[in-house]
């Protein structure tokens, strides 16, 4: 019976001549879009692979050099595109592209894209991403808000529940055969990507981000079916059709467009974070005054030399077996971490809650649930920033203690202590390795749960529908 | 005239009676208020941290000249030579960084534009200028990326919708009651009525939009009297784009299709022009004005600073094309000199590097300009991001301004620093001030242009429509 059904919807569908539009639009968007992707992918990855080279070259080539001026001039840590940003860009042109691993110093990752773009990069960016999660469930809409009050207008309704067709059959049927055709429209377009990230990203990537796909796949096809279920189950409520479509076309500008920004503003009054003036100077006490603000630095160094006294049974400083000089500025680096990890760490704290704010207003609109998944999936937000900044941090770490080390050590006595040049390769090249997807899934936990539950609930309220209507 | 009068009357008498009227009203009042509201927290938030930077600035050198006038030689100060406000070097590096601070624009809170990117002050000390290059300020980049409730959004983006909803079915109305053949018995053709009821709508929509926009902006804190011209201009701007859609959407009345086909056609149409256009004109302009790579300057910047590295000749050089520069006596230049002397040369020739970024922001930004017109969105934009001050212009032009700041402030310190002078109270109480200089915004050719050019989409519209009577012009849709 169901099979009858879709066959007859289908059927329908041929002979619409939105049908026809509302491909031709998708597919040359579609395509813009994939094109602008691969570009982008292409131009950024190379660009930074190049550039980490180039930089870990200028670390090696600083020849004969006291290790702390080695340690200031640091090198760069680059942020390697994920190969999914070829479909989905997230917030990557907002969120910095390298950082200066220097002494002293956590930096933050800088070089955002959006600086240079102008405001015109504003209006947002087409992606295929943006096809798939907003452009997608209008032609859903456009193809489905008629799906049931058509039988209304056409005055056939009468006619279908004699039939010996339950109306939940009758739902069942229609849901499929809309299903299908969006599946028709939708899968060629998923495939094209699929390979397109092969072709363009190698092998190696492609693999490493392979179960990545295949869940955001099933995360679309899931996606689509929502979609389909609310496109019938307000069509079945409408009088007439132009409402149904009305009503459907207001959901989606809701959540589409209404409810990313009421999130910003909300999470921002909730959670404000501090102005970047006031971020530096709280740094800058926390350096001068203790990050208790009861510690002023020369208290700190002098509990330091203390200690050492002690340590080593000696009565001053110059008869330590270690050089001061290093054993100091790795204090000096040590109290740094708690004052980075105060600062930076509370920032992104206060980062993260606003993100759980946003995510739970996402709640309601399963576009940006998805928007926020896929970001997530394809590693292009937020968190996916601060695992790499968090690296990098490490990695400072490393040249620091390196450099501090040697100079404690071999430097005992020596005036103008200077290390061989191929001393610098005991600091290794950056090497960023990605959160796996299990680490990935459990940030996005909310908006999968409330994608599901979007689902059921329509599958529930559809199939209660089905027993309200009995007649006209 | 009379016949306007008398279509109103009942015009009103029907919204009246009708949920929609009291919707539309409720939903515009309440997104005016709120991204007013948010427009209001932004910019207390810079008024704010302008007046901590301004005290923080003035207790730096009061703390610091104090620290000078009772600074005995040889003296050890906290954080050993780098702590000693005596030597310019240090001071100048330091503890003697000034501010540069660009206030907001009065208008400020109707678009938050380009102000979450671009910085709005800068902290200035002996340091390459290009240290600074965005130090923006401090923002989730999820919220950067969600964009910001501001007045512009809603007017930009929402109020085409509220025109939508509130017009898409004036026609087809008629149709579904079946009143459509009473009023066609009527003298007055059918298509004068409708347009007559839309310039009804418009009046009343528009008329109730001022109202709220002008308590808004009074109620948060805006100088409505000092910057009226500036704030009239807004208020025309925002009349003639929602009559522009009020016109579009007379026009896709007058097909007299069904409210289904108007509303496809308009929200199609919304999307296409706010949304499709500007991305696929985003992407055009980067295809064809990529954006430079900063990753790559960073690498050549690099390259540049070794090989210039610290070498004694390039300060040499220097001292003996400036002799008045030279230390007095046998003293010799020290390390600090070297350093900054370095670091001036770097500059230079990054400064070679930086314009090229220059240019192709320039040819993307022209580009853009000449293809606007595409969509009244884009140059909405630029409109809206002119009358608050918040385009990239005005951060340029004061991020111009800080350079040559930056400079001045330099030129201070570098004769001292050369001749290893001692930095007294009085050398501190005579660095120089950033004070900066507003340029006009809302006179430029490209903001009449602008005007103009969505006087002629209202006209272009309402000719159509009125053209339009016999419903000949789009008569293809009738071969199915």
């Amino acid at each position: 019976m169901i099979k009858n059904i879709i066959q007859k919807e289908l059927a329908e569908y041929t002979q619409n001549s939105h049908l026809k539009w509302i491909v031709v639009f998708i597919y040359l968007l579609f395509a813009v879009a994939l094109f602008t992707g691969i570009q982008y992918y292409q131009k950024t990855n190379t660009g930074s692979k190049a550039a980490q080279k180039a930089s870990y070259k200028q670390w090696l080539a600083q020849g004969k050099k006291n290790p702390h001026s080695a340690s200031h001039y640091g090198f760069y840590a680059y942020k390697p595109l994920s190969p999914l940003a070829l479909m989905d860009k997230g917030m990557e042109g907002y969120l910095g592209q390298a950082v200066w691993l220097e002494a002293h110093n956590q930096n933050e990752v800088k070089e955002r894209e959006a600086d240079d773009a102008g405001s015109i990069v504003r209006f947002g960016n087409l992606t295929v991403a943006f096809i798939f999660q907003f452009l997608l469930p209008l032609a859903i809409i456009l193809l489905g808000f008629n799906l049931f009050s058509k039988e209304k207008e056409y005055g056939t309704l009468p006619a279908l529940l004699s039939s010996s067709a339950s109306i939940w059959q009758l739902f069942k049927g229609k849901a499929a055969a809309l299903y299908r055709l969006v599946l028709y429209i939708f899968l060629p377009m998923f495939v094209v990507t699929f390979i397109s990230i092969l072709l363009f990203t190698g092998f190696a990537e492609w693999l490493n981000v392979l179960p990545h796909i295949l869940f955001l796949l099933i995360l679309y096809l899931l996606y689509v079916g929502l979609w389909v279920l609310l496109s019938l189950y307000i069509s079945s409520f409408a009088k007439q059709s132009s409402v149904a479509l009305v009503g459907l076309l207001a959901f989606w500008v809701f959540s589409t467009f209404f409810i990313s920004r009421i999130g910003s503003v909300v999470a921002k009054s909730a959670v404000p974070t501090p102005s970047s003036f006031q971020f530096s100077h709280n740094i800058r006490l926390d350096n001068e005054m203790g990050i208790d603000r009861k510690t002023p630095a020369y208290l700190r160094q002098k509990a330091f030399e203390d200690s050492l006294l002690k340590k080593y049974a000696v009565d001053s400083i110059s008869q330590l077996p270690l050089n001061i000089r290093g054993l100091n500025l790795q204090r000096g680096e040590d109290y740094g971490y708690l004052i980075f990890e105060k600062n930076y760490g509370g920032l992104e704290a206060d980062y993260l809650k606003q993100n759980a704010i946003m995510n739970w207003l996402n709640v309601l609109s399963p576009p940006q649930s998805i928007r926020s998944i896929s970001a997530g999936v394809s590693g292009t937000d937020i968190n996916k920033h601060i695992h790499f900044s968090e690296q990098a941090e490490l990695h400072r770490r490393l040249i620091a203690t390196t450099m501090n080390d040697d100079i404690t050590r071999n430097s005992v006595g020596i005036d103008n202590y200077e290390v061989s040049p191929d001393f610098w390769k005991n600091v290794p090249p950056f090497q960023y390795t990605s959160p796996s997807l299990l680490l990935v899934l459990p940030q996005q936990l909310i908006s999968i749960v409330s994608l599901q539950l979007w689902l059921g609930i329509l599958w529930l309220l559809l199939k209660k529908r089905a027993g309200q209507i009995t007649g006209l | 005239m009379v016949m306007f009068l008398f279509i109103s009357k009942y015009e009103w008498l029907a919204l009246k009676a009708n949920k929609m009227l009291l919707l539309v009203a409720a939903v515009t009042l309440f997104l005016l208020l709120f991204a007013l509201w948010d427009g209001y927290k932004r910019v207390s938030f810079q008024t704010k941290t302008i007046t901590a930077i301004e005290q923080q600035q003035k207790a730096d050198y009061d703390k610091y000249s104090q620290q000078i006038t009772s600074a005995k030689p040889g003296q050890h100060f906290n954080g050993g030579h780098f702590g000693n406000p005596t030597n310019p070097f240090y001071f100048g590096s330091r503890m003697g960084a000034k501010y540069a601070v660009l206030p907001p624009a009065p208008l400020s809170v109707i678009s938050t534009g380009q102000g979450d990117l671009f910085p709005s002050y800068y902290k200035l000390t002996l340091s390459k200028r290009q240290a600074l290059y965005h130090s923006g300020e401090i923002e989730n980049p999820h919220i950067l990326y969600n964009g910001s409730f501001d007045l512009s959004f809603v007017i930009i983006f929402l109020f085409p919708l509220v025109i939508i909803a509130f017009t898409y079915n004036i026609y087809a109305a008629e149709k579904q009651n079946g009143t459509l053949q009473l009023l066609m018995a009527q003298n007055t053709s059918v298509q004068k009525i409708t347009a007559y009821r839309m310039l009804f709508r418009y009046l009343l929509f528009c008329g109730f939009t001022m109202v709220i926009l002008f308590g808004g902006l009074l109620a948060f804190d805006v100088k409505v009297s000092a910057n009226f011209s500036a704030l009239a201009q807004v208020m025309g701007i925002v009349w003639l784009y929602a009559a522009f859609w009020f016109a579009f959407a007379l026009l896709v009345n007058s097909v007299k299709k069904n409210a289904g086909f108007n509303a496809t056609v308009l929200t199609g149409s919304w999307l296409l022009l706010v949304l499709i256009i500007p991305t696929i004109l985003s992407g055009v302009v980067n295809k064809l004005h990529p954006n430079r790579s900063r990753i790559e300057l960073i690498t050549k910047t690099r390259d540049i600073s070794d090989s210039i590295a610290t070498s004694i000749n390039v300060l040499n050089r220097f001292l003996e094309e400036h002799p008045e520069f030279k230390p007095a006596g046998i003293v010799q230049p020290d390390r600090n000199s070297l350093t900054l002397r370095n670091r001036i040369e770097v500059e230079v020739q990054k400064e070679l590097l930086l314009n090229e970024f220059a240019i192709t922001t320039q040819n993307r930004e022209s580009m853009v300009n000449r293809y606007r017109f595409f969509s009244p969105a884009i140059f909405m934009q630029q409109l809206l991001n002119n009358a608050a001050g918040t385009n990239e212009k005005r951060y340029v032009d004061f991020d111009n301004q800080v350079k040559k700041y930056h400079q001045a402030y330099r030129n201070y310190f570098e004769p001292l620093v050369y001749r290893q002078q001692r930095f007294t109270a009085e050398h501190a109480s005579l660095v120089p001030n950033f004070v900066h200089t507003e340029v006009n915004n809302l006179t430029s050719g490209s903001n009449t242009a602008n005007i103009l050019f969505l006087v002629l989409l209202v006209i272009i519209s309402i000719l159509f429509a009125l053209l339009n009577r016999t419903n000949r012009l789009f008569s293809f849709k009738r071969r199915r």
